[in-house]
């Protein structure tokens, strides 16, 4: 989580706010709508603007990091990586169950209430967050390995591979 | 009330279709320029990416690769087909699948660390039996092939729709792009376009929903309007949707990751300890994309769309009808393709990624051991024209390829168990896997053409089990796993 934070910088403070408050409108639109009934022919609402500049945020941060993974690809292509057999980050059985629990919920929540409708299209635009934060542990990464070279520098390679 | 009148959108005209597709192939083809200059320098780089895919890369590619342009269109078909409980036996299944392959990729990446393709496992892990690898690089070419092949007729159908083009442009202007970059770049192209791909699906995904729902004055008109055509629409507990499609389609989602190369390849590609959770992260972030694009299900069902008249029978154009007929602004119908355009992109690639390790690793090298490195990567690259061909003309000819989806079906289902049991069951033999597979496409094809789909699935998964099982049994020397490390890179 802190690779994330330290990835978006002041940037966390929008972003988070920017997504607590398309989700504060969402679900006031929807209860509006609810009390009076009105059906306005606007897409460009309030709601769908808050979205467009989240989603604007979004994409700026998703092909910073993109891109700054790349780099460091490219940067570290002739380095070989120590691999310890059998170690790998966590992927827990829980981790799939939750997954799969919480997507059967929101599509069951779909049928409770119209406001949670909004669900689908919040967690839409999370998913590339999430991505984002997948990206900044690979930035940690690298960091950390370019930090290890610079403290014990490999030998010159002959032969990158058998 | 929703009172909204379905009328095609005027201002869409075909040169807009050619603009998109050209603009999104543009800035695949950048990325693919980029990457061919920084991180490819031969075939293992091509088809492995070197095996240094990181857990970013590793999820979006996934996530990307998984979202097919027909499963974009699909969660809304099954939402408009059978309610929530359509969207749910569509969407659940689909993630979960992504997720079973951790066990296998972790004990397959960890003993054959240096391995490419499952044609290549499969002879190594039983002693290099021919008739074992050819059934299962058939099995995978063919499942590659009708990945092209489908999202190639999707794409061409959404926008010909949307549009007014010529299906046939629209095909031979899609591969082509797609052709372009990824014989650039290989998996590298195919995993970093495929995690441009992810964004353009999710966020305009999410901006075009929020819009749609604005436009029908909030979520509760349209809410009422499904709940007034009957409350089962808005329930997941129907009975009748397991049997109709559920079940099938779980079986078939396990059978299209576990036994596709698409996926193996990224199993191969990723640095090894990143393997188990960028499955896991892709499986979980994949689901906010047919969650969100199945709403435009209960649109088509509130607004009473009609199968015969407004949708030619195909379900799967309701998401699309909607989109371009109730009068949205035209950016957000460009905003719409652009999303199906990237589903259809990223799979195309990824499946012409994996042909290529198919091509280099199942068919050249064992034809040819002692290729030069740079023919090995021109023949390669030439493998992905060939199957763009091939995929273009079954498009174009409008040839009828359900038989080709049925045989990569059989086999894909018929692998599936002896592939498990090989990964893990050390007395697992070759004439098991062999005869297990044999037996279940020659005997299990033909009861499920007789029997319908969920039986002959079930007796052609009964048949691949015991088979092998039986055959089995009785051996006594036990597969070496640790054998397969002495597997070499190209």
């Amino acid at each position: 989580m802190q690779a994330f934070k330290d990835f978006l910088g002041k940037g966390q403070y929008f972003v988070i706010g920017a997504l607590a408050t398309a989700i504060a409108l969402a679900f006031s639109s929807g209860a509006r709508a609810v009390d009076d009934g009105a059906v306005p022919r606007n897409a460009l609402s309030p709601i769908t603007i808050m979205f467009i500049i989240i989603g604007l945020v979004v994409s700026i941060l998703y092909l910073k990091a993109m891109l700054t993974v790349l780099d460091e690809a490219a940067g570290s292509y002739h380095e070989t990586e120590e691999e310890t057999t059998g170690s790998y980050y966590a992927a827990p059985a829980w981790g799939a169950l939750l997954a799969g629990i919480a997507a059967a919920f929101v599509i069951w929540s779909y049928g409770v209430s119209p406001s949670l409708l909004y669900l689908g299209p919040v967690f839409a635009m999370i998913s590339p967050m999430a991505i984002v934060y997948c990206m900044a542990q690979d930035i940690k990464n690298f960091k950390a390995a370019h930090a290890q070279t610079q403290e014990h520098p490999a030998k010159p390679l002959t032969s990158i591979r058998s | 009330m929703l009172d909204i009148e379905l009328v095609p959108n005027p201002s869409l005209a075909p040169a807009q279709g050619v603009l998109m597709m050209l603009l999104l192939g543009a800035i695949s083809l950048g990325v693919a320029f980029y990457v061919k200059s920084k991180l490819v320098k031969n075939t293992h780089d091509f088809i492995v990416a070197g095996r240094k895919l990181g857990f970013g890369f590793g999820v979006a590619g996934l996530i990307s690769v998984w979202t097919w342009a027909m499963a974009v269109m699909m969660s809304a078909a099954m939402t408009y087909n059978f309610g929530l409980s359509g969207l749910w036996w569509f969407t659940v299944p689909n993630g979960l699948a992504v997720i079973a392959v951790i066990p296998f990729a972790k004990q397959l990446r960890e003993k054959m660390p240096h391995g490419y393709t499952m044609g290549e496992f499969v002879s190594s892990r039983f002693d290099n039996a021919k008739l074992a690898r050819i059934v299962v690089t058939v099995g995978l070419i063919f499942g590659s092939l009708i990945e092209i092949i489908i999202n190639l007729k999707g794409t061409s159908l959404v926008i010909s729709t949307v549009f007014g083009m010529s299906q046939t442009a629209v095909a031979i202007v899609a591969i082509a792009i797609v052709l372009a970059y990824s014989m650039l770049g290989g998996l590298w192209a195919s995993m970093c376009t495929s995690t441009l791909t992810t964004l353009f699906i999710t966020v305009p995904a999410s901006v075009v929903l929020m819009a749609v729902l604005s436009y029908l004055g909030g979520p509760t008109p349209l809410w009422e309007a499904v709940a007034d055509k009957g409350p089962e629409l808005l329930s997941v507990t129907r009975a009748d949707v397991p049997a109709a499609f559920g079940i099938t389609l779980a079986l078939g989602l396990l059978t299209a990751t576990l036994a596709g190369q698409s996926f193996w390849q990224i199993v191969w590609g990723l640095k090894a300890k990143e393997v188990g959770r960028s499955f896991l992260w892709a499986g979980a972030w994949f689901y906010p994309i047919p969650i969100c694009l199945g709403i435009l299900g209960l649109v088509g069902i509130a607004l009473n769309v009609d199968l015969a008249t407004n949708l030619n029978n195909d379900a799967a154009a309701v998401g699309p009808f909607v989109i371009s007929h109730i009068g949205l602004p035209s950016w957000l119908v460009y905003s719409y393709v652009f999303v199906i355009l990237s589903a259809c992109y990223s799979t195309m690639d990824g499946a012409l990624a994996s042909l290529s390790s198919l091509a280099a690793i199942d068919v050249i090298k064992p034809i040819a051991p002692q290729i030069q490195e740079k023919s090995l990567l021109k023949f390669t690259r030439t493998s992905m024209l060939i199957a763009a061909v091939i995929a273009l003309g079954v498009v174009i000819s409008g040839v009828d390829f359900v038989t080709i989806v049925l045989t990569t079906y059989a086999i894909r289902t018929a692998i599936l168990v002896p592939l498990m049991l090989a990964i893990f069951w050390r007395k697992m033999t070759a004439g098991g896997f062999i005869w297990g597979t044999v037996a279940a496409i020659v005997v299990g094809m033909p009861l499920r053409m007789a029997l319908g789909e969920l039986p002959g699935t079930l007796i052609i998964l009964a048949i691949s089990t015991v088979v092998p099982i039986v055959m089995s049994l009785p051996n006594t020397r036990l597969f070496d796993y640790d054998s397969l490390k002495q597997v070499k890179d190209l």
